[in-house]
């Protein structure tokens, strides 16, 4: 089979997806050349050269070749060096491409492995799962063993991804298939005065009209061909080929998968004309190198000017199959036999039969193949045992031997049903006449063609008119004038038992999974009558196939074992992806935001070290990673003792303006307001309904009816939105603006900050008495206008500066100037947590969590109980009649010990967990390692013994002394100065 | 992806938008129950068939309420909360309270 | 930064400038239609629509009662500039003034391509069938939130955006411009200022 052939192609107009005027493109399969023409795919080229195996399969490494010859089966499935499980049907030829097999052990064609077939017997169907269970632990000893058998490929770990990239797509009607149903939708939705997005999988439009037979003498496909061309000349048409819509999801939202990049489609319609499957017969052998599905000949005839091979059988339980011998006559393809599973009086007389009896080819009716022979050459199909059907997959006991070297066989078509019932469609099979019907669709998806049962070509078209009509109309907003659709008669295309048991198995249900007709009705002996654990216990469907050729026999012999009707038992569920999809694909394209100060620059040329808060990067300490623990001590020891200076501008702000400023603070936040005196802050606390604390910041009163509140810099978005979301309902007349972006901040702090302002600020009076702690002040600083607040959150003599963010850089620059002689040092966050740390200010979601309430953490003072409302209070008040459950305490350890680490778990004597550490740190100030943690309300008294647990301490805890906040500058003399 | 309907801003994809839980009366916090208001701030009503949902347009910060059918998820109609918030509520007479002297 | 050198950039497909040191600013209230329409300017009837001055400056209304007014290139903002420093920041007479120039970044997106460019970062539709010359939308560009304005007169699209995110969303914008699909032998990609 592999001499090469004479490379003999049909002559054109066979073959029409090559390019005969191009030099013939070389490659390699299994470290041998190969000649191919432009636009061959890789399968194509090799069968032109009589290559048919391509792939062994899965689990009894069973030779195999193409079966549909459209990418919708893992026969084809070959190794690119860079690339695992490419479809070789699919994946176009180049020059110089390496392609290997896959899954053998040693080479396709001699593959030591294919043995397993012989022990089939010993691998029933859930075997791995049943086999490896016990004894505990034997998985693990038979797993590598296994995978190696079993693994699909190999991947290239040095691959390096091409760019990938992600696009939107808007029409007013999306056509999915671009067959006859899709194209005349497409066009009729376009003249209508749509825009209309084609979508076609295949390189080319036209779907079946490029290699299917409609008539007797061919000539229907060719005129309808006109179609295409008027579909991509149309100006209202965007046409896609290579493009695959990979899933339906809400809204008419199609992922489309084409080349390197991944459209997201919206249409305000969708016409699905995606076709339908040819679905194989179920007989012994029937995975054979040379069988093959009728519309997989044709279209490597018709495509690729291959003749499938030189004596044909076609076994069929519809019409099509005359059409397809009469394809395999005009390629010159001898045709042995055409077995017709249909009874001879179901039979009608039609040209086609009239034309194959003319030419003298041989019709056996009533009857199907039992068994495919495999022959010499390397188990290509050498002849087949037809025999008489006596009863539903039942056959004579004896038959007749057909020599033949190709087996085309089409048991009907089973609609492209995934995307429909993605869509929430309900699928229907009539046992009675094997006919499929789909339902429930919603109002912006129509469907053509043969998703609706049609088959001939004029209804297909009549259909396809319609549906582009009716989605054109509603995607306008006009009335519906669709013409009403005249349709002919059609013939039933399904057979409706067409699986034939064989006492020694091998008739395929599943290529993918190699499961035969027992392995499907034994799951249901094992008790898996539904059709989705069936799927899930025997695998049935879950290969790179995903049931489009098995999903309607797996359906028929569940249904039969459990004597029910497939409507009943109902088909598999399809997922999205539709076809298999790159990772890449979803990862092209990523946009990661990320927010940088104004003094963002500043930081990165003084060597900051970056730390993500939320989106924001902020300096996280300054200098050389490897001192990073020195360097967070000397900026903490900077700001005790001189000055530093941090930039705080990702603080969220918020300007509270109008007459009911006042009231939104009282109802918002838990402290109180309203005698709050101009020019002064206020600590602000906010909890949520069920009082449990969300935010806080400093509320500053620049004018009577005028706030500007700060807020954390991961919690500013949530406030707002709360906060704008309780004024749609009370009707405050107040404006309430998040202006965090806009107001660049740094906080100046340390014993000589004063000192410092007083070089770049003339026009405030800084006098301790003529800006006290607490006070807000407007003014300007470095000649820009600045808002100033006297806060203490690091416990030194401090000043909060806001600038407009514009001048952001400029205040940075001015302040580390005016400072330089005092020594002025830039301090990051990670100095900043260690000197509020040490003044036992939490940090709202670091030391609070979801449940945390005011009294917990020692904040009742900030709890102004009489005034009527504010958010969380009913709530405040039903927590703290109820006997407190934790606190959250202040700790110290002595530094020659271990050091804490935040998370770890507080016990009580009995060595229950009472809570955990939530902040700690190594304090430069008090020479000791301090921390904040949850503990029960009785181990929260000064001087009590705290166990921290720790393993690898004796006892298996640490011992911490509890100690009164805050463990430094107690009387908050230094912030005050 | 969904598309929801905003009233300010037109359809659009719900990525757009923050859900704001279920449109719920706050009962009187000063007259009703513990067990009242612990209902109020924990339970959500949940029915099979149509709620009114908050729902925010994350970037024009409006807020808005839909009314959806949770049996079918579809969005019968969105509106500005001001066709239910018709006028200010308040929670005494005197708006402004008392300050806590502490 | 220069507002203005971009246009010796009009024949590429597509030109990126930073406008952001450009003044504008934001008001709302129940009187900042009233006082904008004092100021000389034309307030659009319904929210999400612009209207252009004479003199250059373009007037976003975001929502029932608020805008956004940018500065004219021509005048470098100039006459944005003096009202800003005219008008109250306190929230007098329900006229609340929005710092926009110091919370937003400016970018304007001109060239024939800007479509497909923003077709790679953002969900609404902007061809010009769907998104009209006085359109503006508020919406998620590469995952920030952006207002979009269509200045079709002016052949552009302003983006105004969450001004911390000005380094990130000018390489999102670039990564776009540049992309492998795009014709290779012309410059597609430039950013001015």
């Amino acid at each position: 089979m592999n001499a090469p052939h004479s490379s003999a192609r049909l002559p054109a107009p066979w073959g029409r997806l090559l390019d005969r005027s191009k030099p013939p493109v070389r490659f390699s399969f299994e470290g041998r050349g190969y000649d191919g023409l432009q636009g061959d795919t890789i399968a194509s080229a090799l069968l032109a050269n009589g290559r048919w195996i391509l792939s062994r399969s899965f689990k009894y490494h069973r030779a195999r070749g193409p079966l549909t010859l459209a990418g919708q089966d893992a026969n084809t499935l070959v190794q690119l060096p860079d690339e695992a499980n490419v479809l070789a049907d699919l994946h176009p030829i180049g020059k110089g491409l390496v392609v290997t097999g896959q899954n053998c052990n040693g080479s396709l064609d001699h593959d030591r492995d294919a043995i397993l077939g012989k022990f089939s017997r010993f691998m029933p169907v859930g075997f791995y799962y049943r086999a490896f269970f016990k004894p505990r632990g034997i998985w693990k000893r038979w797993e590598p063993f296994i995978r190696k058998k079993a693994g699909l490929g190999e991947l290239d770990l040095a691959f390096q991804p091409r760019y990938h990239d992600k696009a939107y797509l808007f029409a007013d009607v999306a056509v999915v298939g671009a067959g006859p149903a899709g194209l005349a939708a497409a066009l009729a939705a376009a003249d209508a005065g749509a825009k209309v997005l084609l979508i076609e999988q295949e390189p080319m439009l036209g779907g079946s009209l490029n290699w299917a037979r409609f008539d007797l003498d061919g000539n229907e496909a060719e005129k309808t061909r006109l179609l295409i061309d008027r579909a991509t000349a149309h100006p209202g048409i965007r046409v896609l080929t290579g493009a695959v819509c990979n899933a339906w999801f809400a809204d008419n939202f199609l992922p489309i998968v084409a080349g390197a990049r991944l459209y997201k489609a919206r249409a305000k319609q969708c016409v699905l004309a995606a076709g339908a499957f040819d679905q194989p017969v179920i007989f012994r052998n029937n995975d054979l190198p040379g069988v093959l599905l009728a519309s997989a000949a044709q279209r490597l005839m018709r495509l690729y000017a291959v003749a499938p091979g030189k004596r044909a059988a076609i076994l069929t339980g519809h019409d099509d199959g005359y059409l397809a011998a009469l394809d395999l006559l005009d390629a010159g393809v001898a045709v042995a036999a055409l077995i017709d599973m249909r009874p001879e009086n179901d039979l009608h007389a039609s040209p086609w039969r009239e034309a194959l009896a003319k030419k003298g080819v041989r019709v056996i009716s009533g009857s199907t193949v039992y068994e495919a022979i495999p022959g010499k050459d390397h188990g290509r199909v050498a002849g087949i045992d037809v025999r008489h059907i006596r009863a539903k997959g039942q056959v004579e006991p004896w038959g007749e031997i057909i020599a033949c070297d190709t087996l085309l066989m089409s048991a009907g078509y089973m609609p492209a049903w995934q995307l429909p019932c993605q869509a929430g469609g309900k699928l229907s099979y009539d046992d009675a006449s094997a006919r499929f019907s789909l339902s429930d669709l919603p109002d912006v998806l129509t469907l053509a063609g043969s998703l609706n049962g049609l088959y001939a070509l004029q209804n297909t078209l009549a259909d396809g008119e319609a549906a582009g009509h009716r989605a054109a109309a509603a995607a306008l907003s006009r009335p519906a004038a669709a013409p009403a659709r005249a349709l002919h008669p059609e013939a039933p295309v399904n057979y409706p038992w067409p699986i034939f048991p064989h006492p020694k198995g091998k008739e395929f249900v599943d290529y993918d999974e190699d499961l035969q007709i027992r392995d499907i009705v034994n799951a249901t002996r094992y008790g898996y009558r539904d059709i989705q654990l069936v799927k899930r216990f025997s695998t049935v469907g879950m290969g790179p196939l995903q049931g489009r050729q098995a999903a309607l026999p797996t359906a028929r012999l569940v249904a039969d074992a459990t004597a029910r009707t497939v409507s009943e038992t109902g088909i598999a569920t399809a997922r999205p992806p539709f076809m298999p999809e790159k990772l890449a694909h979803a990862a092209g394209r990523a946009f990661t935001p990320a927010r940088h100060t104004a003094m963002h620059r500043r930081h990165a040329e003084a060597g900051a070290q970056f730390i993500p808060a939320g989106i924001w990067l902020r300096p996280a300490y300054y200098g050389n990673p490897a001192a990073r623990e020195r360097l967070i001590q000397e900026e903490a020891a900077a700001v005790r003792t001189g000055v530093g200076l941090i930039d705080v501008s990702t603080l969220g702000g918020l300007e509270i303006r109008g007459p009911d400023a006042v009231e939104l603070l009282e109802r918002a936040y838990t402290f109180a307001f309203a005698r709050q005196p101009v020019g002064r802050s206020r600590y602000a606390l906010m909890t949520a309904e069920d009082g449990v604390i969300i935010d806080d910041g400093v509320c500053c009163r620049l004018g009577e009816r005028h706030f500007y509140v700060t807020a954390t810099t991961g919690g500013v978005d949530r406030v707002y939105r709360g906060l704008t979301k309780w004024n749609a309902q009370w009707r405050l007349d107040v404006d309430i603006a998040n202006v965090s972006a806009a107001w660049a901040a740094v906080n100046l702090a340390g014993p000589r900050a004063r000192e410092v302002l007083a070089r770049v600020c003339a026009d405030i009076d800084l006098s301790p008495e003529g800006f006290p702690y607490l006070a807000v002040r407007t003014g300007t600083v470095a000649d820009v206008p600045a808002r100033l607040v006297r806060v203490g959150f690091v416990g030194e003599l401090g000043y909060e500066i806001h600038v407009p963010a514009r001048y952001g850089e400029h205040l940075w620059d001015a302040l580390i100037q005016a400072g330089a002689d005092a020594g002025i040092r830039p301090f990051g966050v990670e100095s900043q947590r260690l000197l509020r740390l040490e003044k036992g200010h939490v940090i709202i979601a670091q030391d609070t969590d979801g449940m945390t309430h005011p009294a917990e953490v020692g904040m009742g003072w900030a709890i102004a109980r009489k005034k009527p409302f504010f958010v969380g209070k009913r709530s405040i008040e039903i927590l703290e009649a109820q006997p407190p459950l934790r606190k959250l305490v202040g700790f110290v350890l002595p530094k020659d010990g271990p050091a804490p680490l935040e998370g770890q778990l507080i016990l009580d004597e009995r060595g229950d967990i009472t809570g955990s550490i939530t902040s700690c740190g190594d304090s430069g100030a008090l020479g000791k390692f301090i921390g904040l943690a949850y503990c029960a309300p009785e181990q929260a008294v000064p001087g009590a013994k705290l166990p921290i647990r720790r393993e690898s301490a004796p006892g298996g805890r640490l011992l911490a002394e509890v100690v009164a906040l805050p463990f430094y500058d107690p009387d908050n003399k230094r912030q005050e100065l | 992806m969904k598309l929801m309907p905003c009233p300010l801003n037109g359809s659009r994809n719900i990525s757009e938008f923050t859900y704001g839980g279920e449109v719920a009366a706050m009962p009187d916090p000063t007259a009703c129950t513990d067990a009242e208001w612990a209902d109020y701030v924990f339970n959500k009503s949940n029915p099979a068939g149509v709620v009114r949902e908050w729902w925010l347009h994350n970037a024009s910060n409006y807020w808005f309420i839909a009314e959806r059918d949770t049996v079918t998820d579809t969005v019968l109609r969105t509106f500005d909360p001001g066709e239910i918030f018709k006028t200010r509520i308040d929670f005494t007479p005197h708006a402004t309270s008392q300050e806590n002297p502490a | 930064m220069d507002a203005l050198s971009d246009t010796t950039h009009r024949e590429r497909l597509c030109a990126l400038a930073d406008l952001t040191n450009l003044p504008r600013l934001g008001l709302r209230g129940r009187t900042a239609a009233e006082r904008l329409a004092a100021e000389g300017f034309r307030p659009p009837d319904a929210p999400n629509r612009l209207t252009r001055a004479d003199s250059g400056e373009t007037l976003l209304r975001l929502s029932q009662g608020e805008y956004l007014l940018l500065g004219s290139p021509a005048d470098r903002g100039a006459r944005v500039r003096a009202l800003e420093d005219a008008l109250p920041k306190a929230g007098e007479n329900a006229l609340y003034f929005l710092p926009r120039q110091d919370s937003h970044a400016w970018f304007r997106l001109g060239g024939p391509r800007r479509f497909e460019v923003m077709a790679k970062l953002c969900g609404v539709d902007l061809s010009p069938a769907a998104f009209a010359a006085d359109a503006v939308a508020q919406t998620s560009v590469a995952r920030i939130n952006a207002v979009v304005a269509n200045d079709g007169r002016g052949g552009a699209l302003h983006l105004l955006f969450d001004r911390p995110s000005a380094v990130f969303f000018r390489e999102a914008l670039l990564d776009a411009m540049r992309e492998p699909s795009a014709p290779r032998n012309r410059e597609t990609a430039c950013l001015v200022g």
